[in-house]
């Protein structure tokens, strides 16, 4: 375990190491120009601008890079297995700019814009992407469509997001311990996401605006305001209220400009519920100890309505309810309820394009 | 049929007005403090920034007001009934930044850009529609309930645009009805639909057959619904 400092621009091949070494670039490249033998290798870079070309994709499973002042690899080929993958100190000083291949971490650093991995290309495959402590040093930037992600991780600072900007594939995104750290910030019309849990402070989400389709959004089980997702334009399966306590308000859904197919309140929570304000579509709601939703905009809204088990509340004065109401709705004094049908006997299958068996 | 021209700020209990008078405001405000009895008041404010406040949800649904130079009306409260309301003539010079009652009649301004009927509504409106000054939107962001938009004539001049709400039959004149929706998922009075849906569109929902002056997004589906008995 000894650390090599570099004192020119070197390739691996010519390179005396052994394994878990440290490897510090103190400034130099280092050009990776064939499969390495070693494991547990870690390259660093402290307080200097050093760098690593990877020649072709090599199993670097066992191996952890840092960055120092600058991006440490510009691009990371596909082929290519990582372990781990960390931003450096200074502005803009990214573990990678371009990601190919497969890595189990990328964390942010501690510069401004410090991305663990940037621009994570269809192919790539990350395990988990942590905020850093910089300024806006997301785990992983730009997620594109072909990529996946499994776990997004908001951080301990301020606004530190685990993945911003998704077209591609995401399992998990969970709001960090510090304010307004979303999992994943902007999920666009290509992306996808499974789950989205609120984190442990205010505004910590799992998600935070939603162009594209995300299943489930779940509020955190702090005593603060996570939300499992805070703007929805597209489309969510669920949206359910957090078991925070106390003054806790972690909805599950806090602004619906999209479709949601069903709202759950909370079963605990001092005010968790599934959507906070509804401008948009709420097919089926199920009040539980919390209400669904809390803030209806329209005096119209469209739902199915074997799925109200709950209260639709003022405003709302039109219901269209496809099929009859369930009998455990609440509806407003005075509403009208007007019974739709497709008049072919079809029955609702809950497929978020609306498709009917 | 006499112009009232305001020379102070006032209120409607205060005012000797009859009705189908008008009311320049003449850059005042006047505030509506109670239930008027009048039909037909006219209210505008040419060339200046006149506002009106409603003290509560009155019933001025044979009234007509259009906005100067300023917003005319911040909020219009939950069981407000209006005629028509209508942008003005300077840049964001909104006939009310919110609805929360019910409006006949939405229209886009004629002077100024974004000079929308309204802002943002919350409320019902019965029509909205485009103006001829540019992107002066009937109404900009739409989060509740709109029977009808229209395209306006000025350059993106919307009927409705930011839809997040319901817009339940739409025109398009050169300019669209709805410039930008926002749900993946619609529900329209599909005969009343003469005009463009746009993505993220993808399910809609028709009440009757969707009308042939229809455009819908590519790839998009309709199920047609009809009232069950």
């Amino acid at each position: 375990m000894s650390t090599i400092t570099l004192t020119e621009n070197t390739t691996y091949s010519t390179l005396m190491i052994l394994d878990d070494d440290i490897i510090d670039l103190a400034g130099y490249l280092l050009t990776i120009d064939s499969e390495p033998g070693e494991t547990g290798i870690s390259i660093t870079s402290p307080g200097t601008a050093g760098t690593v070309t990877l020649s072709g994709g090599y199993d670097l499973s066992s191996w952890s890079m840092t960055a120092g002042t600058v991006p440490l690899v510009v691009t990371i080929p596909a082929g290519t297995v990582l372990g781990s993958v960390t931003a450096g100190s200074d502005t803009n000083a990214r573990g990678c700019t371009n990601n190919y291949g497969t890595i189990t971490t990328c964390t942010g650093g501690s510069g401004s814009n410090a991305y663990g991995c940037n621009n994570n290309y269809s192919g790539a495959i990350i395990t988990t992407c942590v905020a850093g402590t910089g300024s806006n040093a997301r785990g992983c930037y730009s997620n594109y469509s072909g990529a996946i992600i499994t776990t997004c991780t908001g951080g301990t600072t301020t606004s530190a997001v685990g993945c911003h900007n998704n077209f591609g594939t995401i399992t998990t995104c969970t709001g960090g311990s510090g304010i307004g750290t979303a999992g994943c910030n902007y999920n666009y019309t290509t992306g996808t996401i499974t789950t989205c849990t609120g984190g442990t402070n205010t505004n910590a989400n799992g998600c935070s605006y939603n162009y594209g389709v995300i299943t489930t959004c779940t509020g955190g089980d702090s005593a603060n305001a996570a939300y499992g997702c805070s703007v929805n334009y597209h489309t969510i399966t669920l949206c359910t209220g957090g078991s925070g306590t106390g003054s806790s308000t972690t909805h599950g859904c806090n602004t619906n400009n999209g479709l949601v197919v069903t709202a759950v309140g909370a079963s605990a929570g001092s005010a968790a519920f599934g959507i906070k304000y509804n401008y948009g579509y709420v097919w089926n709601i199920t009040d539980t100890t919390r209400l669904s939703v809390d803030i209806w905009y329209s005096p119209t809204v469209f739902v199915f309505g074997a799925g109200i088990v709950g209260e639709i509340k003022a405003p709302v004065t039109t219901i269209y309810s496809f099929g009859a109401m369930n009998a455990g709705a609440t509806l407003p004094v005075g509403a009208t309820v007007t019974t739709l049908s497709t008049g072919i006997g079809l029955v609702f299958a809950g497929s978020l394009t609306g498709g009917f068996q | 049929m006499a112009t009232i021209t305001l020379a102070a700020n006032t209120t409607y209990s205060t005012l000797m007005i009859m009705s189908y008078d008008t009311i320049d405001l003449a850059g005042y405000s006047l505030t509506i403090d109670s239930q008027p009895y009048e039909d037909g008041i006219l209210i505008t404010s040419p060339g200046s920034a006149g506002t009106v406040t409603l003290s509560g949800g009155y019933d001025l649904s044979t009234w007509s007001m259009t906005a100067g130079t300023g917003v005319l009306i911040a909020i219009i409260p939950s069981g407000t009934e209006l005629g028509s309301l209508t942008g003005g003539s300077a840049t964001s010079a909104y006939g009310c930044s919110t609805n929360n009652g019910t409006i006949t009649t939405c229209t886009g301004g004629s002077g100024g850009t974004n000079a929308s009927g309204c802002n943002t509504n919350r409320g019902t409106i019965t029509t909205c529609t485009g103006g001829s000054a540019t992107t002066a939107q009937g109404c900009y962001g739409n989060q509740g309930l709109i029977t009808t938009a229209v395209g306006g004539t000025g350059t993106s001049a919307f009927g409705v645009t930011h839809n997040y709400g319901y817009v339940l039959n739409l025109t398009d004149s050169a300019v669209l009805a709805v410039g930008n929706w926002n749900s993946p998922a619609v529900f329209v009075f599909g005969p009343g639909v003469v005009g463009q849906i746009k993505a993220p569109v993808v399910t809609i929902y028709s009440l009757g057959a969707m009308n042939a002056g229809a455009t819908l997004p590519v790839g998009s589906s309709v199920i047609t619904l009809s009232v069950c008995g």
